[in-house]
């Protein structure tokens, strides 16, 4: 079965595309990635993905769900299942590393701007942020990022994570304000 | 009066796009310099890891990840083959093992069937103690004409004309 090419044109939902995967239509799948591709990648580069595996991971995180289709009933959004797989991945890789730390931040890293100042603020607030968030704990900084960076629901970031919504929206909290004490 | 706890909340829709400031929000905000400061590290987080992100390629990173999952539909097809081949060589192997002992012990297999159709409860017999049984035994033991063989005339005792009317009826 698979989606006709004119409603894929027609900004399909994701369940759409996940539809026309599984009845064979790959670009059902090239559409997901692109659609979702960037935020899977800021998530897990924030998050503390080492910059030289950044890659693999967001390849990885899109077959683990690719490979696993069947069991999305569609009950949470593709993207926080995707957040899901990556969060996992991630606790993988840091109980691989035992608990080494974490991002380093590259010249290439910092925002590009055509403001010199403005790309310099940028850059150092991306770096203070950096560095902050290394400092939380892996639960509070999943949920500060899933909120603030990718502006999710205590509700999806409970179902992402595997928490309650209340306890997320405590996690955020917290997260603000040691972040603010380091960033601000 | 606006809270910095609700404020803090309120800061994720707005920096997303989904919400926007109230008259009362936006006075808060230009008044706390706490809700200022998460205000700045919200925007800060929106934009966090957008270069990194932006080095991954769209087309690049969709083509090999379904190259990879191709490649392990295929191994799984191989696999799965493999596993059928396997069985269906086991399956050949008992059917010939099976054949062949057939072959080489017809006898065998042929005496349990029989010796099978032969077994049949005795009724009679089960309610016997072991000596009425042993008595029971010794009684088919003997020859049904052995007890009548003493009694019976030998051939020696007989006359001509007896002995010839014997002969003649054996011969028809």
């Amino acid at each position: 079965m698979s989606v006709p090419a004119a409603r894929l044109s027609s900004a399909p939902t994701d369940a759409d595309l996940v539809r026309a995967y599984r009845g064979g239509d790959e670009r059902g799948a090239t559409e997901l990635v692109s659609r979702h591709l960037a935020a899977v990648g800021r998530f897990l580069n924030s998050a503390g993905a080492d910059a030289a595996e950044l890659d693999d991971l967001v390849q990885e995180t899109f077959i683990r769900a690719f490979r696993a289709l069947d069991g999305w009933r569609g009950e949470a959004a593709f993207r926080t299942w995707l957040m899901t797989i990556a969060s996992n991945l991630l606790k993988d890789q840091f109980r691989r590393w035992h608990g080494r730390s974490f991002v380093s931040l590259e010249e290439g890293d910092l925002a590009a701007q055509d403001d010199p100042a403005a790309t310099l603020d940028a850059a150092e607030a991306e770096r203070k942020l950096t560095k902050g968030l290394a400092t939380l704990p892996r639960l509070q900084r999943e949920v500060f990022l899933l909120r603030a960076q990718q502006g999710m629901e205590y509700e999806e970031i409970a179902q992402a994570l595997g928490t309650t919504p209340g306890a997320a929206r405590v996690h955020y909290h917290n997260a603000v304000k040691r972040l603010k004490e380091l960033v601000a | 009066m606006i809270d910095c706890r609700s404020m803090t909340d309120r800061m994720v829709p707005v920096a997303h796009g989904r919400a926007a400031w109230t008259g009362e929000e936006a006075a808060h905000l230009a008044s706390c310099p706490d809700c200022a400061a998460g205000w700045r590290l919200v925007a800060a987080a929106r934009q966090h890891g957008d270069s990194a992100a932006r080095r991954l390629e769209a087309a690049r990173v969709s083509r090999e990840v379904l190259a990879r999952l191709d490649l392990e539909r295929g191994r799984r097809r191989w696999r799965r083959m493999g596993l059928i081949g396997s069985l269906a060589a086991a399956a050949l192997v008992a059917l010939v093992v099976w054949t062949d002992r057939n072959r080489s012990h017809p006898v065998q297999g042929g005496g349990a069937v029989t010796a099978q159709l032969f077994q049949f409860p005795l009724a009679e017999l089960e309610s016997l103690d072991a000596g009425e049984l042993s008595t029971v035994l010794e009684g088919l033991e003997a020859p049904l004409g052995a007890e009548a063989t003493p009694e019976a005339p030998g051939l020696g005792d007989l006359q001509d004309t007896e002995l010839e009317r014997v002969l003649r009826s054996l011969e028809g």
